[in-house]
């Protein structure tokens, strides 16, 4: 019954959807590729592989979930069915991250034994998953709540995006502010082994839990989602 | 051009820029992204009296390209794959009129919509600048610096974002836009930053949508982001226009080769 459950929800991500951590690598290892032959030495690739991981992946997952919350053909049926939709929309949420979570650690154990892991990441290699478990997690609960907030799949996807340019731009900024800097997403791509890296990581995941609970608290709320979509 | 294709591009152009302006998403997005844009950017209240009315101009227009084309484009991404959701693309094409002329339209109503509220910020700073400068002229210096500076940028931004969710999964391309943004325009440091790594970039040249070589060089701000002659300026601003177009001829043949198959 679960692995039904799984294969429906799988195919329901569509093979776009799937698909999309692997286009994320192969977009960073691209990029890594052509660094390399315009002469990068290895710190610089290790960089930008890494960044991917903090970078890329997470906001794909971020908007990906703003869809998945956001689009429920069906939000009419569920709430006619025993298993709440709030169940529902956390199974297809932890999917997301199992899923992405396994390209991310397959790459993060790719740089591993190239050795590119350890120039940019000085954290024993467990520890070092935090690099893009906690922006992961921090991405998909914020995309699914905005979503559910808001009601729709583009204003969810332009605020984590802006917020993500924002992040990057405006760094000096978040690592300036005592109050801001536990909530810098990319601390890894642009303060590499600060003392503070991993509070930093664990306030993210934090945050991630209390909007997760919002999500839940939300998505429990079935009735207001059975208005229907935006134009 | 026929009666009946203009009243279609007409009728899309109006239909498609009513329902853009009236979706909540984008008054949302567009209010958040100019809060952030304030908090870290300077009004054109803050910056220095010492500054030249043409300076002040040009940095109120940077600020607000800096990431709000960011919303630009992702709001203007599901106009296209909208039709197909609502199954309304079949039925609109058993309509007179092309698809050509539906899809110019959307094109059309839908950047301009969503170009209204950007445009009433720029103005709004523009006419402060005015008073406070007491400069009739840097009403018309501000308008032409956002057609200029601003508008062939946002007119690419919205070309692609129209185009490539044809054949792209929204939030794919809704991320890859995302990374675009920030790749395409603000990569670029110099050799001596610590930050500095060797990623090849769009940053920097003549199609940078951010729109700092119109601004430079057809303007002749001083102490700007960069310097640029006015030939520069216009070729950046032509091709800018004509990748846009480019994409947009690419994504109609892609749309009339799919409905002949159908």
């Amino acid at each position: 019954m679960a692995a039904q459950l799984i294969r429906y929800e799988l195919r329901r991500l569509g093979w776009m959807g799937l698909l999309t951590p692997a286009l994320v690598t192969i977009l960073f290892c691209g990029l890594a590729l052509l660094m390399t032959l315009g002469g990068a030495d290895k710190a610089q690739v290790s960089r930008i592989l890494v960044a991917g991981l903090e970078l890329g992946l997470p906001l794909a997952a971020g908007v990906v979930a703003a869809g998945i919350a956001a689009e429920e053909p069906a939000i009419d049926l569920q709430l006619a069915l025993l298993t709440h939709y709030r169940t529902t929309l956390l199974r297809r949420l932890a999917l997301l991250v199992a899923w992405i979570s396994l390209f991310a650690f397959a790459w993060s154990v790719a740089l591993q034994l190239l050795g590119l892991w350890s120039l940019r990441v000085p954290e024993p290699f467990l520890v070092g998953q935090l690099v893009w478990v906690s922006p992961l997690l921090w991405f998909v609960a914020v995309g699914a709540a905005v979503a559910l907030v808001l009601g729709g799949r583009s204003v969810s996807g332009a605020l984590l995006g802006g917020l993500w340019t924002f992040e990057i731009l405006f760094r000096d900024l978040f690592l300036s502010k005592d109050w801001l800097r536990p909530e810098f997403l990319f601390a890894t791509t642009y303060t590499p082994g600060a003392e503070y890296w991993l509070s930093n990581r664990l306030a993210l995941i934090s945050t991630a839990l209390v909007v997760g609970l919002a999500v839940w608290l939300l998505s429990s709320r079935t009735e207001l989602m059975a208005k229907g979509g935006e134009a | 051009m026929s009666k009946v294709t203009s009243s279609v591009l007409i009728g899309a152009t109006l239909y498609e820029f009513r329902m853009q302006l009236r979706r909540k998403a984008l008054w949302i997005a567009t209010g958040i992204f100019f809060a952030l844009t304030l908090f870290v950017s300077q009004g054109p209240w803050q910056f220095p009296s010492s500054m030249l009315v043409i300076q002040i101009l040009a940095f109120w227009t940077q600020e607000l390209q800096t990431f709000m084309p960011v919303a630009f484009g992702i709001l203007l991404a599901d106009r296209l794959p909208r039709d197909r959701l609502l199954r309304a693309d079949e039925l609109l094409d058993s309509l007179p009129g092309s698809p050509s002329e539906r899809f110019l339209g959307k094109y059309i109503g839908a950047t301009l919509a969503t170009l209204l509220p950007l445009f009433l910020i720029h103005l709004a700073g523009v006419v402060y600048v005015a008073v406070d400068q007491a400069s009739a002229e840097a009403i018309p210096l501000g308008l032409a610096m956002f057609a200029a500076a601003s508008l062939p940028g946002l007119l690419f931004v919205a070309a692609f974002s129209i185009s490539c969710p044809v054949v792209i999964w929204v939030p794919l391309y809704q991320f890859l836009f995302t990374g675009y943004w920030f790749w395409g325009n603000w990569l670029l440091q110099g050799p001596q930053s610590p930050l500095y790594i060797p990623v090849p970039t769009l940053s920097g040249t003549l199609l940078t949508p951010a729109g700092y070589y119109a601004a430079t060089g057809l303007f002749g701000v001083p102490d700007f982001v960069l310097r640029a002659t006015a030939w520069e300026g216009l070729s950046s601003i032509g091709l800018l226009v004509a990748f846009g177009v480019a994409a947009l001829d690419a994504a109609h043949r892609y749309l009339t080769w799919r409905k002949s198959t159908r």
